[in-house]
C-alpha cells in the first residue's frame, strides 16, 4: 500500500473529509466523454447511450448523445432545448413543469459544478476515500428527490475530475453515467460558448 | 367671463401625448395597443436590480435572490401594488399539470382530422416509440419516464413544448424560481400597480416606495446593488412633471420678458398694466372655455398659452402707441389715422384668427385644442383692448401741443435711412436668401419618429432601453390581434393566425412569435381532437404491438389504454378560459386577452418581419385580424397626417393672401405686406433643411403661426395712411411687437418638452427673421423716413 493511501475505508460525513470540498469547488468548466446505462422497468433491456458533456458554472450544460441516436441537449437555467437530429425534431421546454426533472437537472449541475456546499444541504453526504478517488454517497433529505431517488453514488478523482455518477431510484430503476477524458477548468472560447450554450 | 373663471375650479391637466396624434382608424388601433398588457410595461413597473460587479456569479444570484425576495415582500405588503412577481410562481407547474395533463389528448394536433389517424397508424406509433426511447436517455428522462405509462406518445411533453414555444418564451431567464437577465447579472421583478398608469399621484407614490424600500434593502445587503425601473406610469408621471415645469417656465419667463421690453419702450407702469390686462383676460377666458367644454387642458396647450401673451400684447401695443401719439393736425387726418388703426388692428386679428381657424380642421385633437385656445384668447384679448383702451385716451394722450411720454430711443428712422441707401445690396441679399433657402428644400427630411414630440428624460430612456434588453418580450415588437364577438370566436381566429405564422416560420419566411394558441386553442379545435380520437377503431391492439416491437413492456402502459377509453366515452372535455380562473395561469390569459367595445381580443406577439410589412397580409378586411407595431404605429400616425397638415398650412397661407389683398386693395401694397412673411416661411423651412433637422408636423404648424402672428408687423409698418402712429411712425412699436413675440416663443426653446421646443424655436426665429425682413421691405418699397402718400 502506498504511503499516502487512506488509512480507513469507513464512510465519513463529507464536510469532515479534508481536501474534499476544495477538490469540488474548483470546477468552473468541464468537458468529458460519457457512457450512460439506464435500467428502466418499462423496458425489457438496459438502454445505453454515449456522447460528450460540456458544463459551465453555474447553470450552463450541453450534452451531445452520439448513440444510439444523435441528440443534443442545451440547458440554460430552467430552460432546456433538445435537438433530435435523427428524428429531425427540435424542441425546448421549461423544466419548471416537472419538479422531479427540475430537481434531477439541478442536482446534476451541482455535481458537475462541485457545489458540495449545496449538495450537503440537500443530501446526507458521506465520503469514502479510494486509492486515487473519492466515492460519495448522497441520500436525498427532502422532497421531491426523496420521493424518487434512493441514493446517488459519485466517484471523483483526487484532482477533481468526475468519473462516475450512479443514481438509484426508489422504484428500482437506475442509471450509471461514466465519464472519461475529463478536462476541468479550461475556459470555453467565445465560439465554443456560443456553440454549446446558446439556448 | 364669469362663467369662464368659474370653470377654473374643475380644470384638469392632461399629459397624454397621444392627443397630439391624428384621429381615425390608426388612432383606434393605438387605443387597442394600449390595452395590450402582455409585455408588462403598460400595467405596472418592471424593476431591475443589478448585482454588484465585484460579486461572482454563484454568489451574485444567491444574494440577489435574497435581496429581491425582501424587496418584493415589502412592495406586495403595500396597497399600491396589485401584484408583485419575482418568478413564475411555485404553483405554476402544479396548475399546468393539473389542468393540462388530463386534457393532453385534446391538444394532439392543430389538424386533427388529418394528423390523429396518421399518429395512430402502425408507422406513426413505431415512430412515437422510437422517440420515447430516445427521450429516456435525455436529462429530462425522469419526467418522460414517470409519465410514459399514461403518455407513451409524449403528448404532455409536446404540450410543454407548445407552452415553451408559445407564451413561455416571453418569460425572462429563471434560476431557482427567480427571474434574471440572460447574463444573470440583473434580477427582475414584474409588478402591477393598483392604480392606472395615468393616475400620476398613485404612480408617484409607488415609485417613491420602490426607491425607499430598495434603499433600505440595499443598505441591509451591504450596498452595491443598482436599482432601475420602467413602465408607462413612470413616463406619464415624468411627462406631467415636465409639462408643469414647462408651463410655469413659459408663462413666467414670457411675462417677465414682455413686461421688461414693454417698460423699456413705454417707460410707464400704467401702460404696462393697461397692456397686460386685455392679455390676461384673454388667457383666462381661453382656459375657462376649454375647461368648461372638455374638463381638461393639455400641458402643451397651457405651454402655448403661456407664450400667447407675446402675440396678444401686440394689440395693446399698437393701440396704446396710437393713443399716446399727438393728434393729427386736422380732423381729416385724425379720422384717416383712426380708420387706418382700426383697419390694421382688425386685419391683424382676422389674419391671426384665420390661421388658427384653419388649424381647427386638423386631424390632431391636440392641435385643435391649441387652435381653440388661441382663438378664444386672441379674440377676447382683442375685444378687451378695443373696448377698454380707447375711452382712456384722454388719460394717455399728451395735452394738445405737447409731446408723448418719453419712450426708449430707438434710432429706427436712421437705420431705415441707411437701409434705403443700400437698396441694391438689400435686394441682392433678399434674392440670395430666397435662392439659398429654395436650394435647401430638396434636402428636407420628414420626422418619422413620434418620440421626437415628447422625448423622455435621458436617464429614464436609458433605463427603459436597458431593462427592455433584459426581457425576451423586446424581441416581439409586432402585435397581431384576433377579435370576435366572444372569446371563443376570437380564440378560433387566433388559431388561424397561429397556423399561418407557424407555416411562415417553418418556411423561413416568417418571424418568431408567441401565441395564446399554445396554451388555449379554441374549444372547437380541442373537441375536434377528442372526436377524431374517439372515432378510431380499436387503437389498443396497435399500441400494444408497437410497444412490444420497440422493446417496451406493454403491460406497464395500461393507464394510457384506460385514458383512450375515457376519451371514447366522452369523459374528457376541452379546456375553457373559465378553467384558468383563479389559477397561476390566469395572469397569462389576462395578459393575452382583453375586451374592448363589446368585442373580445386575443393577441399574438411577433418578432420583426423577415420582409418588412409582410405580416400585414394577415389582416382581414372585416377587422377580425389586425397587425400592429405599437411603437411604429405612433410614428406612422404622425407621418400619416403630415400631408393634411401641409394642406392646412397652404390653406392658411392662401386665406391670408386673400385677406391682405382685400385689406390693402392696391397690389403693390399687398405684395409688400405679404413679401416679408412669405420669404420668412421659405427661409425658415430652408434653414430647418440646412441644419438637418427632420421636419415634424409641429414645425409645419409653426410656419402657420409665423404667418398669422407676424403679418401684423407688415400691416402697421407698411401703411403710411395710419397717420403718425402708422408707417415709419409705427416702427418702434412694430419692433417692440416683433421682439415680444419672438422672445416669448424663443424662450419656449428652453423648455424640456421637445414639442414646445420645436414650436418655440421655429416661431421665435421666424418672427425675428420676419421683423428684419419687414424693415428691409419697408426700406426697399417705402424709403426710410415717413413719407405720407
Amino acid at each position: 500500500m502506498a504511503a499516502d493511501a487512506p488509512v480507513s475505508v469507513a464512510p465519513r460525513p463529507c464536510n469532515e473529509v479534508p481536501g474534499l470540498t476544495q477538490s469540488f469547488t474548483d470546477v468552473s468548466t468541464l468537458r468529458a466523454a460519457f457512457t450512460d446505462r439506464k435500467e428502466i422497468a418499462i423496458l425489457n433491456a438496459p438502454l445505453v447511450s454515449k456522447g460528450h458533456v460540456y458544463y459551465q458554472r453555474p447553470d450552463r450544460l450541453h450534452i451531445v448523445t452520439e448513440a444510439p441516436a444523435r441528440q443534443s441537449v442545451t440547458l440554460s437555467g430552467a430552460r432546456i432545448k433538445v435537438v433530435q437530429a435523427d428524428l429531425g425534431r427540435e424542441s425546448s421546454m421549461d423544466l419548471g413543469a416537472s419538479e422531479v426533472a427540475r430537481a434531477v437537472v439541478a442536482n446534476m449541475l451541482l455535481v458537475l459544478g462541485g457545489r458540495i456546499d449545496a449538495l450537503s444541504s440537500l443530501y446526507r453526504c458521506e465520503a469514502v476515500p479510494e486509492e486515487d478517488a473519492w466515492r460519495l454517497t448522497l441520500v436525498p433529505l427532502r422532497d421531491p428527490l426523496a420521493k424518487a431517488v434512493r441514493k446517488m453514488d459519485v466517484r471523483m478523482a483526487r484532482d477533481g475530475t468526475l468519473r462516475e455518477v450512479r443514481v438509484e431510484e426508489l422504484g428500482g430503476d437506475a442509471s450509471t453515467m461514466t465519464f472519461r477524458d475529463t478536462v476541468a477548468n479550461r475556459p470555453f472560447t467565445d465560439e465554443e460558448a456560443k456553440a454549446y450554450f446558446t439556448p | 367671463m364669469a362663467w369662464s373663471l368659474a370653470q377654473w375650479r374643475s380644470v384638469r391637466l392632461e399629459t397624454d401625448i397621444t392627443r397630439f396624434l391624428p384621429e381615425g382608424n390608426q388612432r383606434d388601433r393605438l387605443a387597442l395597443s394600449g390595452l395590450v398588457k402582455a409585455t408588462g410595461f403598460s400595467r405596472g413597473l418592471v424593476i431591475d436590480i443589478a448585482v454588484p460587479d465585484s460579486m461572482p456569479s454563484d454568489a451574485a444570484t444567491d444574494a440577489a435572490a435574497t435581496m429581491v425576495t425582501g424587496l418584493a415582500s415589502d412592495l406586495a405588503s403595500s396597497t399600491l401594488f396589485k401584484s408583485v412577481r419575482t418568478g413564475p410562481g411555485a404553483s405554476t407547474a402544479e396548475d399546468f399539470q393539473r389542468l393540462y395533463f388530463p386534457r393532453r389528448l385534446a391538444f394532439l394536433s392543430d389538424d386533427p382530422q388529418q394528423e390523429v389517424p396518421r399518429l395512430f397508424s402502425p408507422d406513426g406509433l413505431a415512430a412515437a416509440m422510437r422517440r420515447l426511447k430516445d427521450a429516456l436517455v435525455l436529462p429530462t428522462g425522469p419526467l418522460v419516464k414517470s409519465l410514459a405509462p399514461s403518455d407513451p406518445l409524449m403528448s404532455f411533453a409536446d404540450l410543454l413544448q407548445r407552452a415553451e414555444g408559445g407564451i413561455a418564451k416571453l418569460a425572462p431567464r429563471q434560476l431557482n424560481g427567480q427571474w434574471y437577465s440572460a447574463d444573470l447579472r440583473h434580477a427582475l421583478i414584474l409588478t402591477e400597480t393598483t392604480a392606472a398608469a395615468f393616475d400620476t399621484d398613485a404612480q408617484r407614490a409607488a415609485m417613491v416606495l420602490v426607491r425607499d424600500r430598495f434603499a433600505a434593502r440595499n443598505a441591509e445587503a451591504g450596498g452595491g446593488y443598482v436599482l432601475s425601473f420602467t413602465g408607462l406610469g413612470r413616463f406619464v408621471t415624468e411627462s406631467e412633471d415636465r409639462a408643469k415645469s414647462d408651463i410655469s417656465f413659459a408663462s413666467i419667463s414670457s411675462t417677465i420678458a414682455c413686461a421688461l421690453l414693454f417698460l423699456m419702450f413705454f417707460r410707464r407702469l400704467r401702460f404696462l398694466v393697461l397692456a397686460f390686462l386685455p392679455v390676461s383676460i384673454g388667457v383666462a377666458a381661453a382656459v375657462g372655455v376649454l375647461a368648461g367644454f372638455q374638463g381638461s387642458i393639455h400641458g402643451l396647450t397651457l405651454g402655448f398659452g403661456g407664450v400667447l401673451i407675446g402675440a396678444c400684447i401686440d394689440y395693446p401695443i399698437h393701440l396704446l402707441n396710437g393713443l399716446r401719439t399727438p393728434p393729427e393736425a386736422d380732423d381729416v387726418a385724425q379720422k384717416a389715422a383712426a380708420r387706418a388703426m382700426r383697419r390694421n388692428l382688425g386685419a391683424g386679428v382676422v389674419t391671426s384668427l384665420s390661421g388658427f381657424l384653419v388649424l381647427c380642421f386638423s386631424d390632431y385633437p391636440g392641435i385643435r385644442e391649441i387652435a381653440v385656445f388661441c382663438m378664444v384668447g386672441i379674440a377676447v384679448a382683442f375685444a378687451s383692448t378695443v373696448l377698454f383702451l380707447p375711452p382712456l385716451k384722454p388719460w394717455l394722450a399728451p395735452r394738445p401741443g405737447g409731446r408723448p411720454a418719453t419712450a426708449f430711443h430707438i434710432p429706427i428712422d436712421r437705420a431705415l435711412a441707411v437701409l434705403r441707401r443700400h437698396r441694391a445690396v438689400i435686394l441682392g441679399l433678399l434674392v440670395v436668401m430666397a435662392v439659398a433657402a429654395t436650394a435647401m428644400l430638396p434636402s428636407l427630411r420628414l420626422e418619422q419618429d413620434a418620440r421626437a414630440l415628447d422625448a423622455g428624460e435621458p436617464v429614464t430612456l436609458a433605463e427603459d432601453a436597458a431593462i427592455r434588453s433584459h426581457l425576451p418580450s423586446s424581441a416581439f415588437p409586432r402585435v397581431v390581434l384576433a377579435s370576435g364577438s366572444d372569446l371563443q370566436q376570437a380564440l378560433a381566429r387566433s388559431d388561424t393566425v397561429h397556423a399561418d405564422l407557424a407555416a411562415r416560420r417553418a418556411a423561413g419566411t416568417g418571424p418568431d412569435f408567441a401565441s395564446m394558441h399554445a396554451l388555449l386553442p379554441s374549444a372547437e379545435l380541442q373537441q375536434g381532437n377528442l372526436d377524431t380520437l374517439a372515432a378510431l377503431p380499436d387503437p389498443a391492439t396497435l399500441i400494444d404491438a408497437s410497444l412490444r416491437s420497440a422493446g417496451f413492456r406493454p403491460e406497464r402502459f395500461q393507464p394510457f389504454i384506460t385514458e383512450l377509453g375515457r376519451v371514447r366515452d366522452g369523459l374528457v372535455h376541452p379546456l375553457l378560459p373559465s378553467d384558468l380562473a383563479g389559477t397561476s395561469l390566469d395572469g397569462l390569459l389576462q395578459g393575452f386577452t382583453f375586451t374592448h367595445a363589446d368585442r373580445a381580443y386575443v393577441l399574438t406577439l411577433a418578432g420583426p418581419e423577415v420582409t418588412p410589412g409582410d405580416l400585414l397580409d394577415l389582416e382581414k378586411p372585416d377587422g377580425s385580424v389586425t397587425v400592429m407595431d405599437p411603437r411604429a404605429l405612433v410614428s406612422s400616425l404622425v407621418t400619416s397626417s403630415q400631408r393634411q397638415t401641409l394642406a392646412l398650412v397652404a390653406t392658411g397661407v392662401l386665406l391670408n393672401i386673400i385677406l391682405i389683398a382685400a385689406v390693402r386693395r392696391r397690389p403693390r401694397l399687398a405684395l409688400a405686406t405679404l413679401a416679408p412673411t412669405l420669404l420668412t416661411l421659405l427661409v425658415v423651412t430652408g434653414g430647418i433643411a440646412a441644419l438637418g433637422i427632420p421636419l415634424n408636423f409641429l414645425h409645419v404648424v409653426s410656419l402657420l403661426l409665423i404667418l398669422c402672428m407676424g403679418i401684423d408687423l407688415g400691416l402697421f409698418l407698411l401703411d403710411d395712411d395710419a397717420g403718425t402712429a402708422g408707417g415709419a411712425g409705427a416702427a418702434p412699436t412694430v419692433l417692440l411687437s416683433a421682439l415680444t413675440t419672438a422672445v416669448s416663443f424663443g424662450l419656449m426653446g428652453f423648455c424640456r418638452t421637445s414639442a414646445l421646443v420645436s414650436v418655440g424655436v421655429t416661431v421665435g426665429v421666424g418672427i425675428a427673421v420676419l421683423g428684419l425682413l419687414t424693415f428691409a421691405v419697408r426700406a426697399l418699397a417705402f424709403g426710410g423716413l415717413r413719407e405720407p402718400t
